[in-house]
């Protein structure tokens, strides 16, 4: 674990802003957002990490940015490996890895529904949990969730 | 041909449409979609204080409610660095498996009854009922328990509780061979299911497939072994581990699930402790800043809960990483090719459950 980690952050030097070893088989990366897909791809390819099964990908709204998390987990040497990122919030672009690991598609498609968040070179980038016509991206801080805000009926008559 | 199944439609087993794109009896393209019940939850936990959430977490996988509660409550003990007693934990390791029978009995069931073995509804539906009046004795409902607390259980179990269940166990073993004389030595059930809807280990790693769907496909991926929670690292059981990830492979590792649960609930039953069943915890309760996630493995797979707090009363955000979306999205793959008639077994095989996927 120590040699792969030595050699993840030899290979990526600034580009992982902090790191820390939670438990034996845990790591948790902070890293740039523009090494988002390098990095990913160097955890599932290089043969000391093998961080084969995408576990989970999400997003979160602090007010002020995105922050991106990313669940890897090992099937060989039983590892858990967490990335966090975050992407500015006027523009939430950040590289796909849906190619890299097919199970990240729906979530990607999801946290694009919820937050609008760009995931570059996502094959079908599209709603999936809200009609297609929404308006709005409602898991926001920003976003008013008034019944009358609701692009679909309106205000409703009171019986 | 493009074709509609659902959204109402008796197989699909909750509001899910698919759009089918056929040659004939062969299906090019599927195209699920979701969201018919899709109500925002994570999004209303946002707005709520920690512990209020847990209700809203029984409206998730409505088959299952208990390992949602177990969830929530361990990713926010482990926000708020909260400490379960001994007896409490090994108070929710015999429901959570109570929960699995009963959750793996409506998959029998309906499973059966999506194959033509209706019988089966009958025979499942009879044991899990008497394994719903066990958990409603202890926790006073039937499907939404909300029972599980942060940093314990609101209450010990009822007397004569453990009696109860290990009479039930007793029972439920020789039922479980009945099931098998039923289903799988059934020549028409096997024929149906053999060699279908094959999910190559591969595939399952590279989606991200848990729970039985990940373990018919050779990955030995249970939570309750790789990242043991509450006292599972003291409980002897095994986890089967099939390599063909047929449609048959993954009913033969739910049978075998029924069998290990009971070894499991035996175990605790025979080394609970006694004492407190509850942390005391203070009445507004703020966890510092940070994220944390915990993993459970609900009768579906893998189900985690992630949370980020700034030390306030109400989480930042909630994220709910349901089993049934992501063993769903591998749905399309599975379906290229297929016969029309083997969409349900297929589907059926896969135990989706609609509340967990929509949120």
């Amino acid at each position: 674990m120590n040699q792969a980690i030595e050699n993840l952050l030899q290979r990526f030097g600034e580009a992982v802003h902090e790191w820390k070893l939670v438990s034996p088989n845990e790591v948790h990366l902070t890293v740039s957002a523009s090494h988002w897909r390098e990095v990913a791809q160097y955890l599932r390819d290089d043969p000391l990490w093998q961080m084969d099964y995408p576990a989970d990908l999400t997003v979160w709204d602090t007010g002020n940015e995105f922050g991106v998390y990313l669940r890897l987990w090992c099937s060989v040497y039983n590892r858990n490996v967490i990335v966090l990122t975050s992407i500015p919030r006027e523009e939430p672009r950040i590289a796909s890895l849906a190619t890299l690991y097919p199970g990240v598609d729906w979530h990607e498609r999801e946290m694009y529904d919820m937050y609008g968040v760009i995931f570059e070179g996502h094959p079908n980038l599209k709603r999936i949990l809200l009609p297609d016509d929404w308006e709005g991206f409602p898991f926001r801080k920003d976003y008013v969730a008034e019944p009358s805000g609701n692009p679909l009926h309106g205000p409703q008559p009171v019986n | 041909m493009v074709i509609n199944v659902g959204p109402q439609h008796p197989s699909t087993h909750g509001v899910l449409r698919l759009i089918l794109t056929l040659d004939g009896e062969q299906i090019l393209a599927c195209e699920p979609v979701i969201g018919y019940l899709h109500r925002g939850l994570e999004k209303m936990m946002e707005r709520r204080p920690y512990r209020h959430n847990i209700p809203f977490t029984d409206r998730l996988d409505y088959l299952a409610a208990l390992s949602n509660n177990l969830a929530i409550c361990q990713c926010i003990e482990r926000l708020g660095g909260v400490e379960v007693p001994e007896r409490a934990q090994y108070i929710r390791v015999l429901l959570m498996e109570l929960q699995r029978i009963a959750s793996h009995l409506v998959f029998l069931g309906t499973f059966g009854t999506d194959l033509g073995a209706t019988t089966m509804f009958l025979y499942a539906f009879r044991e899990r009922e008497m394994v719903l009046d066990l958990l409603e004795e202890c926790t006073g409902a039937r499907l939404t328990y909300n029972w599980v607390r942060v940093g314990g259980v609101p209450d010990d179990l009822p007397e004569g509780f453990g009696q109860k269940v290990l009479d039930f166990v007793k029972l439920f073993r020789q039922r479980i061979e009945e099931y098998d004389m039923l289903l799988t030595r059934n020549r028409i059930f096997r024929s149906r299911t053999q060699g279908i809807g094959v999910i190559p280990k591969e595939t399952a790693l590279a989606y991200g497939c848990s729970g039985p769907v990940a373990r018919a496909s050779g990955i030995p991926y249970d939570i309750r072994k790789v990242a043991p929670y509450e006292v599972y690292n003291r409980v002897e059981f095994d986890v089967p581990v099939f390599e063909d990830g047929d449609v048959w492979a993954r009913y033969l590792v739910r049978m075998e699930e029924l069998r290990q649960s009971l070894r499991i609930i035996e175990q605790v039953l025979r080394d609970m402790p006694d004492g407190p069943v509850q942390t005391k915890l203070p009445k507004i309760f703020k966890p510092p800043a940070g994220i944390a996630y915990s993993r459970v493995e609900s009768p579906r797979g893998e189900l985690s809960f992630m949370m980020v707090s700034d030390g306030g009363a109400n989480p930042v955000r909630v994220h709910i990483r349901a089993p049934s979306f992501v063993n769903l999205s591998v749905l399309p793959r599975l379906l290229e090719g297929a016969k029309v008639a083997d969409l349900v077994a297929i589907l059926g095989s896969i135990d989706v459950v609609l509340g967990e996927i929509d949120r």
